[in-house]
């Protein structure tokens, strides 16, 4: 019986080859695309799946009020597993999986991500499987190093690396004690490299907020009788004897632990933000691209029914039954289906490199979950099939036999709402990506060409050790400066369009009040590096005061904040401390630092560490001149050799920095764009399959109308005219949710561009025009050809 | 084999009823070969579509050997069809995408016959009408005696106790028709009921027993 229909199938798609076509390779774009987005959807949920033991495994992390904190202070791990019954092991650790780390063995040296150091419990929480060494003892001995596979064949070949050597950073040495394997699924918390803290001992104390605490748990337990237990511990051993006449636990105004099981905090972390609402969108996205190629099979379908209503009577007088059809119907679908899966599967399985590279994604069709995504694709299919074929099944197959074969199909017209409703719907959405298309390029367009407040160009970030930024710094200015190509070298702790450029504020003494603002340590240069504009008072120079964190330069948005006519004079005091004022001696230019999705921050710009904080980090800045940027870089590097001699040069231009701050909007921008071409592609195809349908239907009628005296454009206007009415319907509801949608995106952005009432007006016209051509090229021609030819063939 | 009792067909138009079939009652034997005569629109397919059970009626009774098919369930009906009946059509109806062989073995397939036995049946049949060499053929490739001798065929293959002819020659020539006519004489000898509806006294003179049909009812029995 299947071998039956198979064929009837196969024999039927044969026939109408034009539009079997477009029907197969319409639905095989909406799937390739549905199959890409899945594939990352999986990557992303693959987070921290390598091992179930995680599931037992949390990070703990602070809370004050709004704010959090991920870093704790060291003792909290080990105070935690002594009290807390259910804790088998708890580790404190440190350093973060981005960060480029430099280690050497040898005569080789490389720059690695994935530098941690941690105390000796950090394999008994982490369930990474060894290769060598021994998980009880690894990290036992001060200075003992474990290592990834992967690092341990960089460094050491195919050597075996225990008992080697590693220095790290040049500075600390340690000997492998063991190798991890990489995990099979991405983590939060990429490791290469372990070293045992070597300075565990003087750095453990409770106001030293810099580690990372993970526990693992015994048994499984509710989340929320953990926290509110890790809470009772806390408040008991710390914030009690602390402030000595503790409030109730659950009260807001001190400090709360928190936790994350390991699994969830890629993508479902308690607080901070994650790429699944990204991925979700696109997900919801492609569900629609694949509905809009489903509705092609579906409109088709209906259209083709009167050709198969025949079919149907026969095989009823023949003792058909309706389930017998209702089968025949949904495996011709499902056949079609299948065939749109495959070429769907092709189009991914070679693409996916391009895409991968394009959208800087790690994504793998073959990768260890392939039993998952096949049925992920078999549920896919089955859902498509049904879809696509439900109703010209149940409909075909309810058709009356004698009916059909006097040729009556009255019944035709049944499925003309059906199919309107689903044409509508798939306008709705290329409408939707067109109006997303636009107003994303329209916000990059915007981000692109706003002014940042300062020259970006050729200005060079070098990375550097905290020695070359602190005491070295007039040392090495002096010698960058001595190459004929450096115009300004300066230095500063929040370095324009880095990723991770500090954001946080502090309190400021104004007046009795505290105002919050960031603070950011320079060199006297800074401005003039950047070409940042002065708006009043003047610039740091050499001056005692300048130099020693008695004068401070602020920003626009903090004289606003600071609420004053003439800042210039004022004074301001770091808070919490009393190491005196700090006098303000002039306003900058407000300057884009962290990419525009954030508003800008006040800032108080002041040189070297002489009033209470201590700040640190951030790299050198170069200003080039304009000619032989190469030549000078290549003498920057030479130079660099005898200012850092054991650290090679890593620098990057700050305008290119900025670039990538952007590139998860510009990745939005190409899947965007790619999505909405094929949402074009696939309604375009299936109006232009429809209508060439409909007029082989009509032919006759067309050809006693022209006999009649009717025109190209009666006739364009005959078949046209319903299609044009459904497709300007779909553009008025298209619009107002595209455009709900397209503020909802742009409100992450503090700077946002204006989308006029005349942009929707001009994507409703592209559309209309779109369809209108579309069922032109065919009415054009049939109303072209002669009419007798058609009467005939009758 | 077949019992009508003051059968009552209509279609609505404009608020008034339109007689298909009008009081009908009529008592087929088995191994009867009818003639249904009567003008264009006297209601002969309709009539060949109600006891094919292809089509329902609005009023009356109808046994088939003795089973109420006015109490029947849709379902029930078909089963009955499939078990007994073999429909034959003055436009052949042949499926297109089907070859000959394909068209022929099709009501096999739908009573679940096993492979082999499929073979078997339609190799039979195929050589009893003599188009072994047009099997692979597609319908479009034959005349249209050709095409309504597979259309017989098809009927046959299932080896119905009734075959149901509306007006099976009405296409063909005079000699076509002929060689029809004595196929249903022959399967008529070996015990086959067969109601055929027709325009021409030629065929209807090869039945047992002629009626005649005005505006639905029988004006001559
Ligand atoms: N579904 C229907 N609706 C309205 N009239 C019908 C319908 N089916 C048949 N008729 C009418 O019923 C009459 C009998 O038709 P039919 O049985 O086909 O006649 P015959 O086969 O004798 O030519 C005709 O007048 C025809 O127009
Ligand atoms: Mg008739």
């Amino acid at each position: 019986m299947l071998k039956n229909y198979f064929k009837i199938a196969l024999r039927s798609l044969g026939k109408g080859k034009t539009y079997t076509t477009i029907n197969i390779l319409g639905l095989a774009a909406g799937m390739a695309s549905f199959i890409i987005v899945l594939l990352a959807l999986n990557y992303e949920l693959s987070y921290d799946t390598w091992d179930p033991k995680l599931e037992q495994v949390y990070k703990v992390s602070m809370r004050f009020q709004d704010e959090i904190q991920e870093a704790t202070p060291a003792p909290l791990a080990s105070l935690l597993a002594e009290k807390h019954p259910n804790i088998e092991a708890a580790t404190s650790m440190q350093g973060t999986g981005d960060y480029e780390v430099l280690i050497s063995s040898g005569q080789k040296s490389i720059y690695q991500k994935g530098f941690a150091s941690s105390d000796s419990l950090f394999l008994e929480v982490f369930p990474y499987q060894l290769i060598h060494g021994d998980r009880a003892t690894a990290l036992n001995v001060p200075n003992s190093v474990i290592i990834s596979e992967e690092l341990a064949k960089t460094l050491f070949g195919d050597s075996n690396p225990m008992g080697e050597t590693i220095k790290v950073f040049n500075a600390v040495e340690g000997v492998v004690t063991g190798v991890i394997k990489v995990p099979e699924t991405p983590s939060h918390r990429n490791v290469h490299l372990v070293m045992r803290d070597p300075y565990e001992q003087q750095n453990f104390f409770w106001n030293n907020h810099s580690y990372d605490t993970y526990i693992k748990l015994k048994e499984p337990v509710a989340e929320a009788d953990l926290e509110e237990d890790l809470n009772t511990i806390y408040f008991e051993e710390r914030i009690k004897s602390d402030k000595q006449q503790g409030q109730a636990s659950g009260s807001s105004n001190h400090t709360v632990l928190f936790t994350d099981v390991v699994p969830n905090i890629q993508n479902f972390s308690k607080y901070g933000n994650s790429n699944i609402k990204t991925i979700s969108i696109l997900f919801i996205l492609a569900i629609l691209l694949l509905f809009t190629g489903a509705i092609n099979f579906s409109n088709l379908t209906i259209a083709k029914s009167i050709s198969r209503a025949k079919e149907v009577g026969i095989r009823k007088t023949l003792g058909s039954g309706r389930r017998n059809l209702i089968f025949q119907f949904m495996s011709e679908t499902a056949l079609q289906c299948s065939i749109s899966l495959i070429i769907a599967l092709i189009i991914v399985i070679i693409s996916l490199p391009f895409i991968n590279t394009s959208l800087n994604l790690d994504l793998n069709f073959w990768g260890q979950n392939s039993a998952e995504l096949l049925l992920q694709l078999g549920i896919c299919l089955a859902v498509i099939t049904f879809l696509s074929g439900i109703y010209p099944s149940l409909y075909l197959s309810r058709l009356n036999p004698v009916k059909v074969l006097k040729g009556d199909i009255s019944g035709g017209k049944k499925g003309l709402g059906l199919r309107n409703v689903l044409l509508t719907f798939q306008f709705i959405v290329t409408a939707f990506f067109i109006v997303a298309i636009f107003g994303v390029n329209k916000q990059l367009d915007y981000l692109q060409n706003s002014d940042k407040g300062f020259v970006d160009e050729q200005v060079l970030r070098i990375e550097a050790t905290q020695a070359t930024r602190e005491q070295g710094f007039a040392q090495t200015r002096r010698s960058l400066l001595s190459i004929p190509g450096v115009r300004s070298v300066a230095k500063t702790t929040t370095v324009p369009g880095d990723k991770i450029a500090d954001s946080s504020t502090v309190n400021f003494n104004y007046k009795g009040d505290q105002i919050r603002m960031g603070s950011v340590k320079v060199s006297t240069d800074y401005f003039e590096t950047l070409q940042v504009p002065l708006v009043e008072g003047r610039f740091f120079n050499e001056s005692y005061a300048d130099q020693n964190t008695r004068n401070a330069i602020i920003n626009e948005t903090a004289a606003r904040k600071l609420n004053v006519t003439n800042p210039i004079g004022e004074t301001i005091s770091f808070g919490g401390c009393d190491e005196g004022d700090v006098q303000i001696v002039g306003v900058v230019k407000d300057i884009n630092v962290h990419g525009f999705e954030f508003a800008i921050k006040p800032a108080v710009y002041t040189i070297e560490n002489k009033a209470c904080m201590y700040q640190s980090g951030g790299a050198i800045l170069v200003k080039l001149k304009s000619d032989q940027v190469q030549a000078t870089i290549t003498a920057i590097g030479e130079q660099w050799k005898s200012i850092e001699p054991n650290f090679p040069i890593r620098y990057s231009f700050i305008d290119a920095n900025f670039q990538q701050l952007f590139s998860t909007y510009y990745r939005l921008q190409k899947i965007l764009t790619f999505f909405g071409s094929i949402a074009i592609l696939i309604s375009i195809m299936g109006l232009f399959a429809l209508t060439a349908f409909i007029i082989k239907q009509r032919n006759k009628e067309i050809g006693i109308r022209k006999v009649l005296g009717a025109n190209v454009k009666t006739i364009t206007a005959l078949i046209g005219k319903d299609f044009l009415v459904l497709v300007c319907i779909a553009s008025l509801i298209s619009i107002p949710i595209s455009a709900w949608a397209l503020n909802k995106w742009l409100n992450d952005f503090a700077y946002q561009t204006s989308i006029e009432w005349w942009a929707y007006a001009g994507v409703t016209i592209v559309v209309i025009l779109l369809a209108l051509i579309t069922v032109s090229i065919q009415t054009v021609h049939a109303a072209a050809s002669k009419p007798v030819k058609s009467l005939r063939t009758e | 084999m077949i019992q009508l009792d003051h059968i009552y067909k209509w279609v609505k138009s404009g608020g008034r009823r339109v007689f298909l079939l009008n009081d009908l009652s009529l008592h087929i034997e088995k191994g009867e070969f009818l003639s249904i005569m009567g003008t264009s629109g006297s209601g002969k397919s309709t009539l060949l579509n109600v006891v094919a059970m292809l089509d329902g009626f609005d009023e009356g009774e109808y046994y088939f050997e003795g089973e109420a098919i006015h109490d029947l369930k849709a379902k029930k009906r078909t089963s009955i069809f499939n078990e007994n009946i073999g429909f034959i059509f003055q436009a052949y109806h042949l499926l297109d995408e089907l070859t000959v062989y394909e068209n022929i073995e099709t009501p096999l397939l739908y009573k679940k016959v096993k492979s082999s036995e499929r073979k078997a049946l339609v190799a039979d049949i195929l050589d009893k009408f003599n188009i072994v060499g047009k099997k692979d053929l597609f319908p479009h490739q034959l005349s249209g005696g050709q095409q309504q001798l597979v259309g017989i065929a098809r009927a046959l293959i299932i080896k119905p106790k009734l075959i149901l002819a509306d007006e099976p020659t009405g296409n063909l020539n005079s000699t076509q028709s002929d060689e029809i006519m004595k196929l249903f004489k022959e399967l008529n000898e070996e015990g086959v009921t067969i109601i055929q509806a027709t325009h021409s006294e030629n065929n209807a003179a090869y039945g047992s027993r002629t009626i005649k049909l005005l505006d639905g009812s029988i004006s001559k029995n």
